[in-house]
């Protein structure tokens, strides 16, 4: 049901007016910098679902292009400004996509999704390495001016626009594509498609969203350093996605801000949490692998099975 | 330092053909990336800290439990975890790398965040060609190359070797043959697991052992893949070999900051260039 | 098998539909001590026996936070069994903030805005320092930092008074520390009369200005400088390269798991080197069974040893392994235990827990700790050297951490690793 066209959108245009006002009923700074966090990992889910669920290229390195994102207004933020730092952030992201994806997706089987999982912990050490510029260990600061309010607001229109964008993207000729990709290459690139162009556009579509989302997320945490590219990033935005529901868009949004709020609840579980983690994915991977997004179609299907079988 | 180059090249291409052979194996005969097998390296050294510190086992025992152990766990993922979704590349790729991070979870709770150790094998050391290598090195670097040969010789002369290969050319065939695929996977499971337990065993004495230490040795095991094409054993020793002496020439002559850099190079390199192993005749 | 599949999925959500539920309304993070526990909301009142709430926070899943954790709850019990601040009990709330920084900042914002902290101590990572700290100075609340060592915290008290001014390192900064290390090894190679010397030190920037000054001080009897990646985890290339060099002896800068690995392959490859300088792992008491008592000869800057260097700082030790079964091990645990302590004087001194009085108290005020007398200076760093704080070396021997440096603290003589007593 969710995944009819006009549902998915009155639910995002629902969601983001039930956050907007959210602060005006509450004053609890935590609970915005909780959302604002949420905002920003619905990006990076959505973005994440754009090229592992619907071209099918699985991918388990989402960190590199929020780190890239990052690392850009922290270390340029001060010499060109904050928007042409988060602008720079981008480019870099979407060039880097290009590079790995002219490399690692023609391939069949898994070497992209290796590919991108070994990436981040490589530019992990090379941060160490060039510390001149990404200040090591220690990471850069990040003063933007920008109220937290403000910030919220920010994330949640960003949130809105990239959520809403690629809705529509995957509802046109383009996204069709990106579905026959999936399921179908060689059948796809037999009707005369280039199917390297349009994974390419996905994946730099999807790197771009998360360098965006990389330079905001370090104005929130006012500071950058190496583990924004630590592989627990990649992993959370991978269950986000799953949870939610890979290939659906909406699902992963549900499954960023449905996360979000679990980890708060679970804090209280203290070293067992990332053990949840590891074990929630599993869960999901192995009982629900379409995500809960699409629990109701699979209830009223398994229903309609039952129904008039008189077991 | 030429010497030093060629023989702590030589020593960490053994151990690097160890990590990457069991990956390339389940890769290239069951098309089934398993990330969880550095983790299979760590826990073979935490059961062997585990049996040697805490129930004061001897080595060889301890050894030999870790490699059954480790043997076990990876035949119950495989036949819990993996096989249902054998089908669907993705799906074994979330899971076993969630299994991984879950094992890791596991070392961590039970065993806390401090480095563990294990005991040498042998201790002392011996000079070649005005190089102290330490024994427990030499006893690695011939183990490895022992295990690979027989390895290489299980595949290309037995019976099992035969119906091995055949499943990993053509799985559908070999079952319309008779043969019973599962079993076969399930063998080259261990098999994997083994040679991943050994590795740990021998390396852990000069190595740390920590929860997280089974993350290099996964990008060391792609990149070997990458390298030397799948399933294929000479393959994996020439892979193992351009990454360890890759390493060393960077870490001696040039600088040991370098070496990350290096490899990214190198797996950047391999991947656009010879995706399918330096040593392949296919196109794709 | 898909009815059971279906109840599970079924409960799955439910557990999650509920959990989005309860976090909106705000659930209590892990709070505990010797006076119970508060879940939910916390009305601020000012009644007597209400009790003072202080947040410890850290990477309680690494040594270094673990030090934290166990020092914080032997630090509070101190606290409380002596009555408390003002006559109130104290109450800690621990969040582990996993070595990240966004985690960190979550937790540090649940405990300002959630469990409404009075006060903060902790985190011995400076990039999550560093990004705690604007939140918590926002709030207007005391930040004790209790193991970072980047100069970084405290130019905020210089430059920018006004906001930065909660902001407490009862710890050595890196400068602090680089001269600690290059003073210490300065002694060592003019007793014993060394020609040549090596640097292996951690490609880190915290290091950087010491590995200036280092060649700088000993310019021509420096003959190997080596900068390995901080997570290296074989050196026999770097050893070769050591004992082709010639060097007699060589300063150490390891903060990571460098330690173990370094050492092991130092002695069984029988390398004629002597070791001093700072390997974390060294500082703990498992060092010496995780290196199969290799370490024996190796010096390491530790804070906190078994030494009079106040009254306080052998019952802080043996406290401690009454307490866990284990020595002290690394620094932060004993500069947390001193911060607490010095907090609880200042809180005591000042008649009140609001901010800025406490701030006067500490800026003010000369206090003993464990680790030292404990004056803070301008930047709110404090002063080190004798009289204040010490910076003090151990040695590996024969399974203790026996203190060999400076001269009045040092409590045995320094010994050669077993394989170079020929000399």
């Amino acid at each position: 049901m969710l995944t009819r066209f006009w549902n998915a959108y009155w639910l995002v245009g629902l969601l983001a007016l039930l956050l907007a006002l959210i602060p005006l009923v509450s004053d609890s700074y935590y609970l915005l910098s909780v959302l604002t966090l949420a905002n920003l990992y619905a990006v990076f889910a959505v973005s994440w679902d754009l090229v592992s669920g619907y071209i099918g290229k699985l991918s388990l390195g989402q960190a590199l292009f929020i780190g890239f994102g990052a690392f850009a207004v922290g270390m340029y933020h001060d010499s060109i400004g904050i928007i042409p730092s988060i602008a720079l952030g981008a480019i870099i992201s979407v060039v880097a996509a290009l590079i790995i994806g002219v490399a690692s997706l023609k391939l069949t089987g898994p070497y992209f999704s290796l590919t991108t999982m070994v990436l981040p912990l490589i530019f992990y050490q090379l941060t160490y390495t060039f510390r001149d510029i990404t200040g090591g260990e220690f990471g850069l600061t990040v003063s933007a001016g920008i109220g937290r309010q403000a910030l919220f607001y920010i994330t949640l229109a960003f949130m809105l626009i990239c959520v809403i964008g690629t809705l529509m993207l995957v509802r046109s000729r383009t996204g069709k594509i990106f579905i026959a990709i999936r399921e179908d290459e060689l059948g796809c690139a037999a009707l005369g498609n280039n199917v390297l162009y349009y994974k390419l556009l996905a994946f730099s579509l999807s790197a771009l969203m998360s360098g965006i989302g990389g330079g905001l997320l370090a104005i929130y945490l006012r500071h950058v350093s190496p583990t924004v590219f630590d592989m627990w990033q990649s992993i959370t935005i991978l269950i986000m996605g799953i949870a939610g529901g890979m290939g659906t868009i909406i699902g992963p949004v549900l499954g960023a801000y449905g996360l979000s709020f679990l980890t708060e609840w679970l804090r209280s579980t203290e070293q067992f949490q990332d053990f949840i983690y590891a074990g929630l994915l599993i869960v999901f991977v192995m009982l629900l692998p379409q995500g809960i997004i699409t629990l109701r179609r699979q209830f009223s299907a398994l229903r309609k099975k039952t129904d008039g079988k008189g077991t | 330092m030429i010497i030093d180059i060629v023989i702590f090249g030589l020593i960490w291409t053994a151990i690097y053909a160890l990590i990457g052979l069991g990956f390339s194996l389940i890769f290239g005969v069951a098309n089934i990336m398993n990330l969880a097998h550095g983790a299979f390296f760590m826990i073979a050294s935490y059961i062997v800290f585990m049996l040697t510190a805490q129930a004061h086992l001897g080595l060889l025992w301890a050894a030999l439990g870790a490699i059954i152990f480790t043997i076990i766990i990876a035949v119950l993922i495989y036949w819990a975890f993996i096989r249902p979704m054998r089908n669907a590349m993705t799906q074994v790729l979330i899971i076993t790398l969630a299994l991984a991070m879950l094992l890791e979870q596991i070392v961590l709770l039970v065993f806390g965040p401090e480095p563990r150790y294990v005991p040498s094998i042998l201790t002392g050391g011996v000079n070649i060609l005005g190089v102290r290598v330490t024994e427990q090195q030499l006893l690695t670097f011939f183990i490895a190359i022992i295990l690979i040969a027989v390895v290489w010789m299980l595949l290309s002369k037995t019976n099992i070797g035969r119906i091995v290969r055949a499943v990993s050319q053509d799985a559908e065939m070999a079952s319309m043959l008779g043969v019973d695929t599962e079993r076969v996977y399930m063998f080259v499971m261990a098999l994997s697991a083994a040679l991943a337990a050994t590795a740990g065993i021998l390396v852990a004495p000069f190595l740390t052992v920590t929860p997280t230490m089974g993350w290099s040795p996964i990008l060391v095991a792609f990149t070997i893949v990458v390298l030397g094409g799948l399933g294929n054993i000479w393959g994996t020793l020439a892979g193992a070999m351009i990454v360890a002496f890759a390493e060393m020439i960077t870490s001696y002559a040039i600088h040991p900051q370098l070496k990350d850099a290096v490899t990214f190079t190198i797996l950047i390199l391999a991947l656009i260039f010879k995706p399918n192993g330096l040593f392949s005749r296919e196109v794709k | 098998m898909s009815k059971l599949r279906r109840s599970f999925t079924v409960v799955m959500t439910l557990i999650l539909a509920l959990s989005m539920l309860l976090a909106a309304c705000g659930g209590g993070s892990q709070s505990s001590d010797t006076q119970g526990s508060s879940e939910g909301q916390n009305t601020g009142t000012s009644g007597s026996q209400d009790p003072i709430k202080i947040g410890v926070i850290g990477a309680f899943q690494l040594q270094a936070g673990k030090e934290i954790e166990d020092a914080a709850k032997l630090a509070i019990q101190t606290i409380n069994e002596n009555g408390g601040i003002l006559g109130r009990p104290v109450e800690a709330v621990y969040g582990d903030t996993k070595a990240n920084p966004e985690e960190g900042k979550k937790v540090v914002e649940r405990m300002l805005y959630q469990d409404k902290v009075d006060f903060i101590v902790g985190e011995h990572r400076s990039e999550v320092a560093l990004a705690v700290q604007p939140v918590i100075m926002e709030a207007k609340k005391i930040f004790m930092n209790t193991g970072s060592a980047s100069p970084k915290v405290t130019e905020g008290v210089l430059n920018d008074y006004e906001f930065y001014k909660y902001t407490f390192r009862p710890m050595l900064d890196s400068n602090q520390l680089g001269d600690g290390f290059l003073q210490q090894f300065n002694d060592l190679v003019t007793e014993q009369n060394f020609a040549k010397v090596a640097l292996i030190a951690e490609s880190a920037v915290w290091v950087d200005p010491i590995v200036e000054q280092f060649q700088q001080i000993f310019g021509d009897k420096v003959v190997y400088v080596e900068r390995p990646p901080t997570d290296t985890k074989d050196f026999s290339v770097i050893l070769s390269k050591l004992n082709e060099s010639g060097a007699e002896a060589a300063m150490l800068l390891f903060s990571a798991d460098q330690g173990i690995t370094f050492v092991r392959q130092w002695a069984e490859r029988q390398i004629p080197v002597v070791l001093s300088g700072y390997v974390v792992q060294a500082q703990s008491p498992d060092f010496w069974a995780q290196t199969e008592g290799k370490t024996q000869g190796l010096m390491t800057w530790k804070m906190g040893v078994r030494s009079e260097v106040t009254d306080k700082t052998i019952p802080f030790w043996d406290g401690f392994e009454k307490a866990y079964g284990r020595v002290p091990g690394p620094y932060p645990g004993i500069t947390t235990y001193d911060a607490l302590l010095v907090l609880a004087d200042a809180v005591n001194q000042a008649g009140t827990t609001e901010s800025d009085k406490v701030v006067e108290a500490l800026e003010n005020g000369t206090f003993t700790g464990a680790s030292g007398i404990i004056q803070f200076r301008e930047d709110h760093g404090y002063n080190t050297g004798q009289g204040f704080v010490p910076f003090t070396v151990i040695q590996w021997q024969d399974g203790e951490m026996v203190p060999v440096w400076p001269n009045n603290v040092a409590t045995g003589s320094m010994i050669n690793p077993p394989w170079m007593n020929e000399q």
